[in-house]
């Protein structure tokens, strides 16, 4: 057990706990949304809301990890497509989305197609954040497992449990506005961790030669060209497709301090793949990999080895706290689909409160118990999880989105087509042996085509859903 | 309605993403694996380089969305 990052985890934990409490009393007090109550909310802030609400602390572990393991370019492929998530969403989707007023994907769905595709959507983002809990969980494991002492599958059950617990008391005010300090807190911890780094190697050159000499695979192309294109579309992608985060921001604030936030966003993102590279880099310099249970734990050991205790106590502290946030998110989304999208509003309409707050925990609580039976062997490299949730919700929501945004034929035949077809067709090639994560290079496409093909094969959206398409488009106010 | 239609490929955020597609494709299709910088593949380089072209090309989106604005 370590000693000293145990007790810094503990008050950070506690003290992020508190700050999610405090804010969340008084968010409920002025009844205002997060992101409206954000008059007062500056570009600055705002960029880091954004990249926090994007990027999973998970992810940049994973990283790290696979740009270890599978070679620095593998990592960089990453960083192609992430760093434009919040430039693509914007350039996109952004001004169209705020015309339309609403805040998530299947509130979208319900007003552009109706009832049944919000039904479709809702369902299939309930399942992509269920399997998205488990990069998270097999992150959190990981550091907790080390920090704490105890064996990895301990550490899941407990910290998945614990995650339950935090979403259920705090909901989701408190993990927006703490997920805000643990953004910041992230690319501090990196930028420093990386400063440290090059100051012991002696520069970038000499970093990189350190890590060739003992992989010299690192600087190589490790996996198939496929396998590149695959990760950088579905990282391109994950801001138009995730399920509220980017739409909030998009639609609910004015739209040049949204603008300027995504510019905030995307600069984040190229210093957190910066630093990432160097942490990449003295992870292979190690030569550790390969003597790991577990590959993602290269970002942890890299910590430890180069940080000293304190300094990595709150490094452990505030990565362990972020996914932690996103896992609560993860959770409320789940219990929000299944609870008030679907139960509510479809199931049972007079349901009271407390039935569905109740029926929201069950949901919770089963969607952390899958989560946390795979991630106690989780199947594949952090990154690669990530890499197919995205790609599983490109498929899924990506054309029925952006067609539905641009095109006004587009109908509800054609959503519905194109979003099961697309689903179904991931599916499939999930369980074919491919290349990795370039699954939806096939499912995406054929989305598209079903969304094209079965919307003009069927009667076109009435008169009146085609003027408010139209309308997207009216002016620049975006 | 042909008037809107024509507007919706004038957008700022359609030429921009025709831009970027234009830019990612040219290093999908080159992919020089086998050159290598420093000890690490062109192609990682080209993806790196990237980060900052995309970072320009937001910038750049605002400024001509500000502008706009301020025309209208």
């Amino acid at each position: 057990m370590q000693v000293m990052e145990t007790i810094i985890l503990g008050v950070y934990l506690i003290i992020m706990t508190a700050i999610g409490i405090w804010f969340a009393k008084r968010a409920h007090s002025s009844e205002g949304d997060y992101w409206t109550a954000g008059g007062q909310i500056n570009s600055f802030v705002g960029s880091f809301a954004f990249f926090a609400a994007v990027a999973s602390s998970s992810s940049l572990m994973g990283a790290v990890g696979s740009g270890v393991v599978l070679g620095v370019p593998f990592l960089l492929a990453y960083g192609f497509g992430a760093v434009a998530i919040p430039s693509f969403a914007m350039f996109l989707i952004s001004g169209q989305i705020r015309r339309t007023g609403v805040k998530t994907l299947p509130e979208f769905f319900k007003k552009r197609y109706g009832k049944s595709v919000q039904i479709v959507a809702a369902t299939l983002v309930v399942l992509s954040m269920t399997f998205y809990m488990i990069p998270q969980l097999t992150a959190s494991g990981l550091i907790g497992s080390y920090v704490l002492g105890i064996d990895y599958v301990t550490a899941v059950i407990v910290l998945g449990l614990g995650f339950t617990f935090y979403a259920a008391l705090g909901g989701m005010w408190a993990i927006t506005y703490t997920d805000l300090i643990q953004g910041a807190v992230m690319v501090i911890g990196m930028f420093v961790l990386a400063i440290i780094i090059l100051m012991d190697h002696g520069g970038v050159n000499s970093l990189i030669q350190d890590a060739l000499a003992v992989d010299p695979q690192f600087g190589s192309i490790t996996q198939p060209w496929m396998s590149y294109f695959g990760l950088f579309i579905a990282f391109l992608w994950f801001g138009v497709v995730s399920p509220s985060a980017v739409m909030r921001n998009f639609a609910a604030r004015d739209a040049k301090t949204a603008r300027r936030s995504a510019l905030g966003a995307c600069f984040l993102y190229v210093t957190v793949f910066i630093f990432g590279f160097v942490i990449a880099s003295a992870g292979a310099s190690l030569g550790i990999a390969e003597s790991l249970e577990n590959q993602d734990m290269i970002f942890i050991s890299v910590i430890e080895h180069y940080m000293p205790a304190v300094l990595a106590g709150m490094m452990l502290a505030g990565l362990l706290a972020a996914i932690m946030s996103s896992a609560d998110a993860m959770l409320l989304a789940v219990s929000a689909g299944i609870a008030h999208d679907i139960y509510k509003e479809h199931i049972n309409k007079n349901a009271s409160d407390k039935k569905v707050t109740r029926l929201g925990l069950v949901v919770m609580v089963l969607a952390s118990i899958v989560g946390i039976i795979f991630a106690i062997n989780p199947p594949q490299l952090i990154a690669v999880m990530v890499g197919w949730v995205s790609g599983a919700m490109l498929s899924a929501f990506g054309f029925p989105l952006v067609l539905g945004l641009w095109w006004k034929r587009t109908n509800t035949a054609g959503a519905l087509a194109g979003m099961i077809g697309g689903t179904v067709a991931f599916v499939i090639m999930a369980l074919l042996p491919f290349a990795l994560v370039s699954e939806h290079l096939i499912s995406a496409p054929i989305s598209a085509i079903l969304t094209i093909v079965v919307s003009l094969m069927t009667a076109p959206p009435s008169e009146a859903v085609q003027l408010e398409v139209d309308r997207y488009h009216t002016n620049i106010d975006a | 309605m042909s008037k809107t239609t024509r507007k919706r490929w004038k957008d700022p955020g359609i030429i921009m993403v025709i831009i970027l597609s234009v830019i990612s494709l040219f290093v999908w299709i080159w992919w020089p694996t086998e050159t290598f910088v420093g000890g690490i593949s062109l192609a990682g380089w080209a993806m790196f380089v990237c980060f900052f072209i995309w970072l320009i090309l937001t910038i750049g989106y605002i400024v001509w969305m500000e502008r706009l604005e301020k025309k209208k």
